[in-house]
Formats: C-alpha cells, structure tokens, sequence
C-alpha cells in the first residue's frame, strides 16, 4: 500500500488536510500552480497566523510542498494514484535565495496590469519568483542574443549605462547595430501589430552614444573595465585559436573565445580592422570613431591583431600552433551582370569604391554624372558616397528598390534621382568614353519564394545617360585564399559549406558570416554567426565535440487583446514612435557629416516607454548582479515527476474534472472538510495511528573540564558584514571564555554552510555551537516573525530531523536585530552584536540538561452531547484505532486540570485527555457551555471557540447546527493528528518542578491559562506536576510560584541575570 | 553649559510573539531605534518577576521597557493579566529605591508593526535622557 498522499491545491481546506495527515505521519505532497502556497481563495487567518501556517506546513518533515507545479495527468491503476506533475520554473533557487529583496529593488520591470516587479515575492516559500512567460519577441528574434527588452527597461529607467552593458555583452558593436541594423527585433515587436514599433535600433544608439560620451570617465569605473579587469582570473585554456578576417563575425568569434581563456589572433587583408562595417559601410551612416573604440575594447582584452595580412594557408596556421582556425573573411567581392561593355574601366565596383571612400582617399566627381546599378543598401551606399564627392549628377538605377523608404528620401532630398523599374541591357559608348546604360522598363510581379519576379517590356529600350557606371547588383566572397585541393568545400552560392556546429570540410577549421552564406548580411547577423563559432570552437578545444542545443524557453506571443489592454494600463505607453531627425540637406552637401541624428534623452525615454513589457520579465540581468548568494537562474526549465499516491485530495478552487479517476476526495471549503477528506484517506489508507511513544532524547551533555565553544558568524551576502564587523568580532571571540573556534559564514542559510559548520564541529570537537545570523531560536516552533531562511538554516542544521546534531546549538539575530536598524551606527551595531553573542553565550553554560518525567498515559477520547456529529465522530475514531466512549449523562461541571479534562457527575468523576462535546440542541449547548471551565473560573468554551483549529485544551466543540457528518469525521482526523504530534515530540521544553521546595499551594495550576499544572499525591507528599509534553513553556507558573520551586522551559532566572550582568556590564 | 551625554543602557524585555514581531518587523524594514535599548526576549511577559526588573537596576540599567502582546491577544492566555498586576507592585518598590516612573514601563505592540515600536522606544528613550539630563 502506497501510503504518501497527494493534495491538489493549497487552499485552507487542502492545508489543514496536509497538516493533519502530516501530524499522524503520513506523508503529503501538497500541489500548488502558483509560485507560493496558500495565496489563492479564502482564509480564514490573518496574515501573521497564516504565514506562521505556512512555514508548519514547509517545514513538516512529512510534507513535501511542489510550487509552480501542475497536474498533467492523474491515473488509477489496481487502486494506486499515479500522477505526472509538471514543476514550472521559478527561476531562483529556493535553497539560497535570502529574500534581501536587492533584485526586487534593482528590476526595471513592473509587470503590466500590477504594481509589482516582474521578480517579486509575497507570501511563502519567502524567496523570490520571476515572472517570465517566456522570451519577449524582440530578444527571441536578435540573431545576435541582445536582451531587447533588457535594455528597453533600463533606458525607461534612465540606467544607461546599465543597458549599455547588457548590449555590449551580447554584441561588441553596439553603436553600429544603433546605426546600421535591419532590426529583426523591429520587425518581431508586439507593438508593431498595434501601431508601430518600438524604434529599437534609436533607443540603441541612444546609448551607445551616451556610453561614447562617456568614454574617458569609464577607465575610473570598476564595473566598466570588468571585461580587462577579469583578465588575470580567466584560467588559460593554453589553446590557440586563428581567426581570419577582422570584420562583424571574426572579431565577436575573438571575444568570446578570449572570454573562454584561449589566445587568439586575428589577421585581415586590410590595413583596419572592422571587415565591412569599417570599408564598407560610408561614414554619413556609420562614423568610425566611435567603432574604432569598440574594436580597440576589443582588441584590449589580449587579441592578437594581424593587419596587411593575406593569409592563404590555412592547412599551414594548423600545423604551426593554431590549434583552431575561424574563417570569416565576409563577402567583399562585388559583382557586375555580364552585359555588353561591361568591362569598360568606366565600370566601377561598388565595394571597391567605398572601401576608397571608407578609407579617406581623395576622389573628386565633380562634373561628372554617376549612375549606380542596383537598389540595395549598397547601391544606396554607394550612390549617397558619389554624391558627396564635389558636385557630381548621381543617378540610382535599379528593377527593385530593396532600400528603406526613409534613406530613399535622404537620397532624394540629397539630389540623387532614383529611377526603379528598370533592367540593364548594356552599357553605351559614345567614341571612348561611357555615354550611358541602355534600359528595358520592367513590370513588376509577384513574390514568388522570396523573390519578386519581374518581366522585361519589350520595345521599351531607351538611355540613361551617364559617364561612370558603379556597379551594386551584388557582392559574394573571394575564395581565392582557400586550399587548392579543395580540402575545404565550397557551396555556390551558399558559401563554404559547414556543419550545424559551423565546422567546415576540414577538422579543426570553423567558417562564419558572409562567407559561410555566400552574400552580405547584416552585421547582427555575423555577429550571432560569430557567436555561434566561438561556442563550438571552444567545444571542439575542450574535446566536447558534440554541440548540447538546450531548449531553452519558448517567445512569448501576446493575444491582441493582451496589447490593447497593456496599452490601456499605463499613460506612458500611448506616445507615438519616435523618429529620428536628419541633419539638414545644406549641412550634408560635400561632406561625410553623419545625417541620422541621435534621440534626445527625452524622446528616449518616452521611446522606451512605448515597449509593452511583453516578457514580462526582461532578462535585463541586473537581478543576477546583484545577487549576492548567486540564487538567479535565468534558464531553468520545467522538470516533470511521476508520483505514486495511496490517496488523492483535490483541494484547488477551481474544480477540475479526472476524466476516468474515481475514488479520490475533495478537501471542500473549510477546515472542516478538509480535516473530514483528511479523514477519509486516514481512513482508505488503513493506518495504525495508535502512537507509539517515543522516548525522549536527551542532550547528554558530558561534563568536560571546559567548554568547546563554536562561533559562525553569518555574513548574509555583506546585509550583516558591511555593519556589523564579523571580522573583528570573529578574531576577538576566541579570547571570550570558553569560544575556541570563531570564523565568518557568507550565507548561513545555505546548505553548504552547514555542512561547513558540521566538518567544524568533528574537527575542532566543539561541544557547543553559537550561529549568529538572522535566526534567533533553535525551538521547534514557528513564531510570528519568523522566515523561510530561518527554517531553511535550522532544517539544514538538522534541528527539525531525528538526526540532529548532538550538541547544543544557540543562535542569535544579529542581522534584523543589529546590521539592519542600526544601519548608521556601524560601531553601536557591531558592540550589539557582541553583547547579544556573550549573552547567548550565558544562555548556552546555564542551559539545562535535567531529566523530564513524563505521564501522558491515555488516549481514549470522551464525547458527551447528543449532537449527531458525536456518532459519527465516534464510530470514525474508532475505525481509525483510537479508543472512545460516548457518555450519556450530562456532567455538572467540565474542567480542564492536569492537562486533562475532568468531568464531574453527580456521583462520578471521569478523567480523559480529549473530549469531544457535542450538544443537540441550542438548549443543551448553553448547559454545557455553562459547565465548561478553568481552573480560575474562565470559561473553557470561550477559549476553545477563539482558537481554530486548536486542540491546546484537549477538547472540541461542535454546536448542533454543523453538519454532524462532516464535524465528526473532522473532529476524528485533528484528534488523530493531535494524539500523534504530542506524542511525538521530542524536544521538550517544559516547566519543572523542585519537589522540595514545592508547597502544594496550588497557584501554578490557577494561573496557567492551558491547565496543564496539578496537584498530585506521591507517596512522599502533595506537589504540582506539569505534564512536559504538554507545558508550552511560557514561565507564567515560574514567575508566580511563591516558594520559587518552578523552573521555567525557557530563561530561567540564572539566565536571565546572566543576560542582565552581561549587557549592563 | 552643555554637560557631556550620558550613555544610556536600557533593557527591552519582548514576549516571543507580537513584541518580537514588532521588534523584527522594525528589523526587517530597515526602521532604525536608538541603540541603547538592548532586547532580551521571552517566552511570555507573564513570566517576569519583580526580582528580574529590579535585578536590572541593580547592575546598572537605566530603564526597564516591557513589552508584550494586548490584553486578550496572550499566546498564553494568561501572560499579560499576570504582568499587568505585577508592574503596579514592581513600580512601587522602584518609587522607594528612588527610581522616576518614566524609567520602567508597560506597553504593548501589534504584530509586524515596526512603526509603533519604534516610537514606543523613542518615547521611552527620550524620557530616560530627560532623567538623565541628556535633553
């Protein structure tokens, strides 16, 4: 028989379940969707008793809690539940996350619709939980791996320099992508299916050319120079890697294979660095400084650049200590359509030309008239580069304009004349010079695979007059520099052909950009190219050939409706897209003056404000800087389990039908029913819940000559250290009596921590352990301020195990109690802090060790009334094993002495541990009621109706109006789980008494508001007893005892003047 | 003449449940209170005695601060009806020793409520300065 159960849901009448098969030591998975427990529905507690609820229930060793978790599948097979649970990512690890809130804090994102971050935190288990549907489609779409809606959400925060961070890491030419980009992200924006997109590619050059501004102040800068900085600390690989070709794809490759640890050198043809960005693309759309600063940060984390190189052979770079080559030479090659008179050297290459252009040489065309063949961004280039050269006539000829309509009315506005329509026949001669091109008008037709189809008209023909022709239809790579033998294939026209890791026909030799596909793409483009490269480049070093894909979280896809409403829910996000402006046309004439002009910080802002949060979490990682304890991770993926249970508890608010699957209970609205369902299964699963008594360990403290104390001192991440100083205080404390071992611990919470205060306690043979950190009692008892890390920390200590650590352990709240409120008085907190550890220290040597006699004997419940509920209340207890006996009479007077409750008769009295009272009528409820009391003359009823879910009396109540059926299979399953957690305990800290001093007056049994104490007979005299199992330790008795011969649970009078002296000493 | 400050040491006594919360609560949210007070908790306010406050004064402290939960809101049911008959007594003995009242008192706070604990020890540390011409 399986005997774990499973409960779907975490509302009120699923927890009480839990706790109540928990306590009768059944083992309990509890279900809940949503990142924390118990948040959904109703309860009936307020939240400082809820949150103590919801620790019991983390922290019960027989209850294993499943959060982000969905039901997938739920089977019956010969009588045994199986279930698939699906556990959803909540992308911080619950064994270290502190809940310092830093990420919070630091989270550029609230989440659309609320007013909370999208990593945020509230309610149990107390850490953190990102909100992240998936990938928002802009970062999904950037070849290049940028966190579009990273920097988006930074720059809405005006934390440049934070998102010029986060695009640098992603790609090294941020202010080239700001400029040049074809902006897939543009294209994938969810805004765009409302209006327009986010203009990303501004917001990104806003940056980039904030962060250039900036430049000179940034070597000040710690967190600036983190790349050059990490240097020393990257182990070396001893591996070398030869990269050819120094543009978008090579230098990216570069980069990251540093990052990696191995050495790198990168050789180019040319005589700069920057492949096509740097000779191909004209300075009035790219200006080379601010690349050339990119490429020097580059270049400064140790490649190895190699300018004026042809490099030729490759096989040779192999055998002469490059134990990897990267060919990413690009597509520098333009191309002409062979048609008549092409050859004519009148007949200029477009790439040629800008490179001349790119690299400064003096070209003067004034006078002449220009006519640039083709309608891509390097005719456009090429076209808008003669235009500027003297006082030339530039005309742009082309069958298909692929160019954007904004630089098309640059052009125009420029004076270039752009004539579309068009298709090439020949080039014309007047005598010895070109006279024009001969064109056919084109129709133009469908898109058929991509490509617009066109169709020449016949008898069209006519000149377009011109007396230089540059040539843009087009631009493939040169692979004169390959192998002769063809060890490395080439594909035409794809480019050198490679294997999905990037690996070209030869071993050891990778090929990426331009090259690799035969054609210029964009420079986001070779850069998610060179990316790629350099991971498999640095696999194939490190012997992992084989490339692990991980699927990684899918991209978010909003509904419409979901953007209408995200455009309705914030006032920021309803501006229209921001343009960029241009430099006027008379200041652009004859000079290579940059004509797109930067956002103002304004536009900015409003510009970044227009994003609709699509993630919604950004992955801007500021979360992951911060944390300290390293709890941030970004790509965790959903886990499936497979579950086995002897019973099922459906306990959602939402009901949902198991198509098929019978026999499982539903925990229904109230405790109540919960506890009822919890009954049922207690019931099915045929349990032995007559306890055994355990017996009670003791902490056998050996006397020693002296004591071994141990001290840690919690760090929390620097939330104690940067206050409190640990340091001093760890080398101070072993001069304090009885401390021979002191060090500091980063995060006491941590498992890792634990089993470093374990080693500890073997090595140096401590007897005794004092943890000063934020947890503040070593009790087995939740109060209201404690915390998840509190338990966490204790539970890894073992202090809630059967297993647990044999010595002592006192801890000390110097974190909440110190470091934090008396933030601004370092030196006050850190003498704080000593005084409350001395005073532990006081604690530990007067900590008691005597034995507890113990008499918890019967467990037979009585039920008296003639309610309904008590028939089935009976009949329930007894089918679960548990003695019960209904009693007829009505008793006179009901009182609750001796941690048992007493009933008098006329001419009897009976004594039990649990009584169940159900009245039939209002009538017999108030006679009972009335008969119901403490030994000071309270009302008993009162106490047990203020108390839910309490059986601190040993006595329940139904009224008459309950549902007898429910109230009495609930009545059974809390008696069942009551029975078995006192009887269970195994730390007990209880009131004793010194029988010698001891005058049987009888206060103590008036005063304690649970009547626990009474007054017993021994052969050698009358004295008080109270029950350890069953004392809660509150010292009232002590304190009240007039001979002084009650010694309280906790803080014992030594104690506490021990604590006194040494405060005010 | 300005005399030179008086450092003050103040012993905080909280019962385990809605004084500690109050206490951590202002912990926990950063609320700064004067340093001077040094908490010790416990289990219940109900089971301090005269002898333990005036063993405070005793050694040396400035001020006594009680603080536990409200009337009918005991853990322990009887915890503060118990101190609440205790602190007359104990205020009267500290009368005949000499001591102000200001210097031993009784409050309660609600759980999680930082704010009110820190101005109830504000209130109770600017009262001890008085007395010890601090102000």
């Amino acid at each position: 028989m399986v005997k774990e159960v499973l409960i779907i849901g975490s509302s009120q009448a699923g927890l009480q379940a839990a706790l109540d098969l928990a306590f009768s030591g059944i083992k309990v998975n509890v279900i809940e969707s949503s990142p924390f427990m118990g948040i959904n529905g109703e309860h009936l507690f307020p939240d400082y008793l809820l949150n103590q609820r919801l620790l019991e229930i983390l922290k019960h060793p027989n209850i294993t809690p499943w959060t982000n978790t969905s039901l997938q599948k739920l089977t019956k097979v010969n009588g045994i539940f199986q279930a698939v649970l699906q556990q959803y990512p909540r992308y911080v690890d619950l064994s270290k996350c502190t809940a310092c809130g830093d990420c919070i804090e630091i989270c550029p994102v609230i989440v659309p619709g609320s007013d909370r971050k999208a990593i945020f935190l509230e309610g149990q288990p107390g850490c953190a939980v990102i909100e992240k549907a998936g990938v928002s489609p802009c970062t999904y779409a950037c070849p290049a791996g940028i966190h579009v809606q990273g920097y988006v959400a930074l720059i809405a925060q005006e934390r440049y320099q934070e998102a010029y961070d986060l695009i640098h890491s992603a790609l090294p030419f941020p202010s080239v992508c700001g400029r040049v980009c074809n902006h897939y992200c543009e294209e994938a924006c969810s805004r765009a299916q409302l209006d327009e997109a986010v203009n990303l590619m501004a917001l990104k050059r806003y940056v980039a050319d904030w962060a250039y501004r900036r430049k000179d102040d940034q070597s000040e800068d710690p967190k600036l120079s983190l790349d050059s900085t990490s240097d020393d600390k990257r182990p070396s690989s001893g591996k070398k890697v030869a990269i050819i070709g120094a543009g978008p794809a090579g230098l990216t490759a570069a980069r990251d294979l540093i990052h990696s640890g191995h050495a790198v050198t990168v050789f180019d043809a040319n005589s700069t660095a920057g492949g096509m960005m740097r000779v191909g693309i004209p300075p009035h759309r790219l200006p080379y400084d601010q690349l050339d600063w990119e490429i020097q940060q580059i270049l400064s984390e140790g490649v190895d650049l190699k300018l004026n190189t042809w490099v030729d052979d490759i096989p040779g770079l192999l055998s002469n200590g490059y134990d990897a080559v990267l060919i990413a030479t690009g597509a520098h090659e333009a191309v002409k359509i062979p048609i008549e008179n092409a050859d004519h050297p009148q007949n200029w290459l477009s790439l040629e030309f800008l490179k001349k252009v790119c690299l400064g040489e003096k070209i003067d065309l004034s006078g002449r008239k220009v006519i640039v063949l083709g309608g891509g961004d390097v005719a456009m280039d090429a076209a808008r580069a003669a235009i500027r050269l003297g006082t030339p006539e530039v005309r742009l000829v082309c069958r298909g304009m692929r160019a954007s309509f904004n630089e098309i009315l640059d052009a125009e506005e420029e004076g270039i004349e752009i004539i579309r329509g068009k298709v090439f026949k020949k080039i014309v001669l007047d005598q010895r010079d070109i006279s024009g091109v001969e064109c056919l008008d084109a129709e133009i037709g469908e898109v058929i695979d991509g490509k617009r189809q066109f169709s020449e008209l016949p008898g069209t023909e006519h000149i377009i007059p011109g007396d230089l022709v540059i040539w843009a239809v087009g631009q493939r790579p040169d692979f004169g520099f390959l192998p002769k033998n063809d060890r490395i294939t080439v594909l035409s026209p794809e480019g050198i052909r490679a294997d999905s890791r990037m690996m070209t026909s030869m071993e050891g030799v990778f090929t990426a950009g331009d090259v690799r596909r035969g054609t210029t793409f964009f420079v986001v483009d070779a850069v998610g190219e060179g990316h790629h490269a350099a991971r498999s480049i640095d696999n194939y070093l490190k012997g992992k050939l084989l490339e692990i894909t991980e699927s990684g979280p899918s991209e978010v896809i909003l509904s419409q409706k979901e953007m209408r409403n995200r455009l309705d829910q914030r006032d920021q996000v309803r501006f229209n897209r921001a343009a960029i402006t241009h430099l006027p046309v008379k200041d652009r004439k004859n000079n290579f003056y940059e004509v797109g002009l930067t956002l103002g910080e304004e536009a900015a802002l409003q510009e970044a404000g227009r994003c609709l949060i699509c993630g919604p979490c950004s992955q801007c990682m500021a979360c992951v800087e911060v944390c300290e304890p390293g709890a941030i991770i970004h790509n965790q993926t959903s886990s499936r389990s497979f579950i086995d249970a002897g019973a099922v508890i459906f306990a959602d608010d939402i009901p949902i039908e198991f198509d098929g699957v019978e026999g499982y209970q539903v925990a229904g609205e109230d405790l109540e029913t919960g506890s009822a369902a919890a009954y049922q299964v207690m019931k099915d699963l045929k349990l032995n819940l007559i306890p055994t008594i355990q017996n009670i360990p003791q902490l056998a403290l050996l006397e020693k000559a002296e004591d071994r104390i141990g001290l840690f001192l919690c760090q929390c991440g620097g939330e104690i250290s940067d206050i409190v100083d640990t340091n001093t205080l760890s080398a101070e404390a072993v001069n304090w009596s009885g401390i021979v071992h002191a060090q500091e611990l980063q995060f006491s919470c941590s498992e890792d921590a634990a089993g470093e205060i374990m080693d500890i306690i073997q090595v140096e043979d401590l007897d005794k352990v004092i943890l000063a950190a934020c947890t503040c009692c070593s009790l087995d008892q939740i109060c209201f301020s404690c915390t998840y890390q509190r338990l966490r920390c204790k539970d890894n200590l073992g202090i809630f195990s059967s297993l647990k650590s044999s010595i002592p352990i006192e801890f000390v709240n110097i974190r909440e109690q110190c470091a934090w409120v008396h933030q601004d008085l370092p030196d006050k907190a850190t003498e704080i802090a000593k005084i409350l550890i001395i005073t532990a220290l006081s604690r530990l040597r007067s900590r008691k060790t005597g034995e507890q006699s113990h008499t918890y004997e019967s467990n037979k419940v009585l039920i008296v009334g003639s309610g309904p509920a008590g028939e089935i209340c009976k009949s329930s207890l007894i089918e679960l094993g548990i003695e019960t006996e209904m009693i007829g009479e009505i008793p006179k007077k009901i009182l609750r002495k001796g941690g048992h409750v007493i009933l008098t008769f006329e001419s009897s009295e009976l004594l039990t541990d649990l009584l169940v009272i159900t009245p039939g009528t209002k009538k017999e409820q108030k006679l009972l009621c009335d008969v119901l009391q403490m030994p000071d003359g309270r009302s008993l009823f009162q106490l047990v109706d203020s108390r839910i879910n309490s059986l601190d009396f040993g006595v329940l109540m139904f009224p008459p109006d309950v549902n007898a059926e429910i109230s009495g299979m609930s009545g059974a399953a809390r008696i069942a789980a009551w029975i078995n957690k006192i009887n269970n305990k195994t730390e007990l800290s209880a009131a004793e008494v010194d029988k010698s001093r001891c005058r049987a007056c009888g206060t103590c049994v008036e005063v304690c508001g649970f009547g626990i104490p009474d007054l017993i007979e021994e052969a050698s005299g009358r004295y008080s007893f109270i029950d350890p199992k069953l004392c809660l330790a509150c010292g009232i008795c002590a304190a009240i005892c007039p001979s002084g011969a009650i010694t309280p649970g906790h803080s014992p009078d030594l104690q506490l003047e021990e604590m006194i002296k040494t405060i005010l000493a | 003449m300005k005399t030179e400050e008086k450092i003050s040491k103040i012993i905080l006594f909280t019962c385990n449940w809605n004084a500690y919360s109050g206490l951590e609560a202002a912990g926990a949210e950063k609320i700064p209170y004067s340093p001077t007070v040094y908490p010790i908790r416990i289990a219940c306010l109900g089971r301090i005695t005269p002898g333990i406050i005036l063993r405070a004064f005793e050694n040396g402290a400035n001020g006594v601060l009680l603080l536990g939960c409200s009337q009918g809101e005991c853990q322990y049911e009887t915890g503060n009806k118990q101190i609440a008959e205790i602190v007359p007594e104990t205020r009267n003995l500290l009368n005949l020793l000499g001591y102000n009242d200001n210097q031993f008192q009784l409050d309660f706070v609600d759980t999680r409520d930082g704010k009110s604990f820190r101005e109830i020890i504000q209130i109770f540390t600017n009262g001890i300065d008085e007395i010890l011409g601090n102000q």
